[in-house]
């Protein structure tokens, strides 16, 4: 069965080329504009195997988001990644601390991404 | 600026040096008229020149005090200087918030043209990557089935989005090139202007009095380091612009090359398919010969046991009649042998009547050849008709031994085009085998030249980012302008703020907000940056 992965960003071009590149690999990908929408999915009943998000958005920013979305039952160990153009240090750690999985800087190729989304996601 | 004050201040002088003389000429014409009767009777007809002249000593002397105003320096009031040297800040800070203002404005401007053209041109092309990426799963699907006509049409759907796509990158690029041109063009003539007034601040600075007071020297000094971070901005915008420039630039070579990657792909794949084409078409031909040949075959087996039956109906029939003359022949026989023993008897009884009997012994004698000869004639009719069923059953058994032959070499026949057909069938696997291969790699590469693309097409959010951070920077100068400005105006120059170390820390907090976010095409290669992917 596919694996469906949440994808958070504020840039429709992020988030349709990477929901393009996901898809072409066979992934079932949900997209939110910003972390209020995503945490409204989540609040929904979504339950992804990945939840992809930017940092800086409006509304709610991606660190938020991973703390918010962490308090969720079933949440604790879900892979979360951050896909930001936001490099530095200090920042990581904010997001580590929020309790990301990984930290990836903009912009990433497709077999990166893909790479990377193995490592997190055993069996995808 | 300067060239303005002096105007201000050559104003106020002329008038007063025209309302004097007015007044001087007036007094002139009245004394004329009241001591007109007097001045008749004392001077006569030098009256008039008398008059002419004082109006000329007038005239000459307003002339000679209106030049001696224009070349003479100014000596204002100290009102006057401080309302001049605002003026003149004014002025400059007027100019450079217009030049500011039309060169970096969020709404309908370059940067504003940049996203929007941008983000539109992205969409263009992330769709037709998306089409593409479908119809290649689809045109691979079709393969599976191996139909030729859904081949032909996957093969017209591909080519004109090839197409297409590639006209989306050439828009892209083309319009990435011109809003970058327009806008480098502005922040150059931005810069340009801002460097002239710069140059007249220094100037003006330097002309101002020498009794000008303190708060006066303070707000020009502080135009003037605010005039120096203004600049400062303004080449940390630049610089961020030729990273803008430099990553669409190389973003849009590494889409050019992916696409090139894409269309070469895309090509080869067509290139297979009409080859494909072609060899199945031949195929068909060689098995649809081999298959009518196979169904004449099957009809001719199926039409041989009919023909044997019929056969052997014959035969049994020929036979039968046969048998039914031998039965014929037999009667015969049995009538001769009776005829025969009766001419035996009617010779005995002859032979006993004497010769009363002789007529009659002559009589049966011919009655007994007759018999003999109707036996041999019934056995020569028997001989003939075994000979007859002899050879009515041979010419059949040969017949029938013909038609075996001839069965049996179609037979050998049909497993040589079994056998052709086999080895056709084992060749379209064989080629079939490889063309999937073939096309599955070019899938694959394909697969992966559409995910470098939407990959690539990431750096219009980059761009996006690194844009909306210099708007924020220099919106938060205008803003710094304009309250500089205002408390210009209200304050008539004792300014209270810092404001050159408020747009300080404008500058500042761009190049913080900056260096957070090291995603140029060219970050890999600073060490110092931390890695662009880490796992926690």
């Amino acid at each position: 069965m596919a694996k469906t992965i949440l994808l958070v960003d504020d840039s429709v071009t992020m988030l349709m080329s990477v929901k393009n590149n996901l898809e072409i690999n066979g992934f079932k990908v949900e997209t939110a504009e910003d972390g209020l929408k995503a945490m409204e999915k989540l609040n929904a009943g979504l339950k992804p195997d990945l939840i992809i998000t930017d940092i800086n958005m409006p509304k709610m920013g991606g660190i938020e988001l991973i703390k918010k979305a962490r308090a969720l039952p079933g949440f604790r160990f879900m892979p979360i990644l951050t896909l930001t153009t936001e490099a530095a240090q200090g920042k990581r750690d904010e997001g580590k601390a929020a309790g990301a999985t990984g930290w990836l800087v903009k912009p990433v190729s497709g077999a990166d991404l893909l790479k990377i989304i193995k490592q997190v996601l055993p069996g995808a | 600026m300067t060239a303005k004050s002096k105007k201000t201040a050559l104003q106020n002088g002329t008038g007063r040096i025209l309302f004097v003389s007015a007044g001087l000429m007036l007094v002139l014409m009245g004394g004329a008229v009241f001591f007109s009767p007097y001045l008749d009777s004392q001077l006569g007809n030098y009256k008039e020149v008398l008059f002419l002249g004082l109006a000329m000593v007038i005239t000459c002397g307003s002339h000679w005090f209106l030049l001696e105003t224009m070349q003479s320096p100014q000596t204002l009031s100290h009102t006057e200087r401080v309302h001049a040297t605002n003026e003149k800040l004014r002025y400059i800070l007027n100019n450079i918030t217009r030049q500011v203002e039309s060169t970096l404005d969020n709404k309908g401007t370059s940067t504003g043209v940049i996203n929007i053209v941008t983000d539109k041109l992205a969409v263009t092309l992330i769709e037709c990557a998306e089409v593409l990426a479908e119809r290649t799963a689809h045109l691979n699907a079709t393969l599976q089935t191996g139909s030729n006509e859904t081949l032909e049409m996957a093969r017209e759907t591909l080519l004109p989005l090839i197409d297409e796509t590639a006209d989306a990158i050439t828009k892209y690029l083309n319009v990435g090139e011109n809003v970058d041109a327009q806008l480098r063009e502005r922040i150059s003539k931005a810069q340009h202007l801002l460097l002239e007034l710069r140059g007249a601040l220094a100037e003006f600075a330097q002309q101002k009095p020498a009794d000008s007071s303190a708060e006066l020297s303070a707000c020009i000094e502080q135009t003037g380091a605010m005039f120096d971070v203004h600049l400062k901005i303004d080449d940390f915008v630049n610089q961020q612009l030729e990273v803008v420039s430099n990553d669409t630039n190389e973003s849009a070579i590494a889409l050019v090359l992916h696409m090139r990657n894409l269309s070469d792909n895309a090509e080869n794949l067509v290139r297979y398919i009409n080859a494909a084409i072609t060899k199945i078409s031949a195929m068909d031909g060689g098995v649809n010969e081999s298959v009518e040949f196979i169904v004449r075959i099957g009809h001719f087996i199926q039409e041989i046991p009919a023909k044997i039956s019929a056969d052997i109906h014959s035969i049994q029939g020929a036979s039968g009649v046969i048998d039914g003359l031998s039965h014929l022949v037999d009667s015969i026989k049995e009538i001769s042998f009776q005829t025969d023993i009766l001419a035996v008897n009617a010779s005995i009884q002859a032979a006993h009547a004497g010769d009363a009997g002789l007529g009659f012994k002559i009589v049966a004698d011919e009655v007994r050849k007759l018999a003999v000869n109707s036996n041999q004639a019934a056995e020569m009719i028997e001989t003939g008709l075994s000979e007859a069923r002899k050879t009515i059953q041979d010419g059949l058994k040969f017949k029938f031994l013909d038609e075996v032959m001839q069965q049996m070499s179609e037979a050998a026949r049909v497993m040589d085009v079994v056998q052709e057909l086999e080895n056709s069938h084992e060749d379209a696997r064989q080629y079939y085998r490889t063309l999937f291969t073939v096309i599955n790699q070019n899938n694959t590469k394909l697969a992966a030249d559409i995910a470098e693309v939407l990959g690539s097409i990431q750096y219009q959010d980059i761009v996006r980012q690194r844009i909306e951070r210099m708007q924020s920077a220099t919106q938060r100068r205008n803003q710094l302008l304009l309250q500089f400005m205002e408390e210009l105006e209200r304050t008539n120059g004792h300014l209270a703020d810092d404001f050159a170390e408020q747009m300080n820390i404008v500058l500042n907090d761009y190049i913080e907000q900056e260096s957070y976010h090291g995603n140029s095409l060219n970050s890999d290669a600073d060490n110092n940056q931390p890695p662009k992917f880490e796992l926690f």
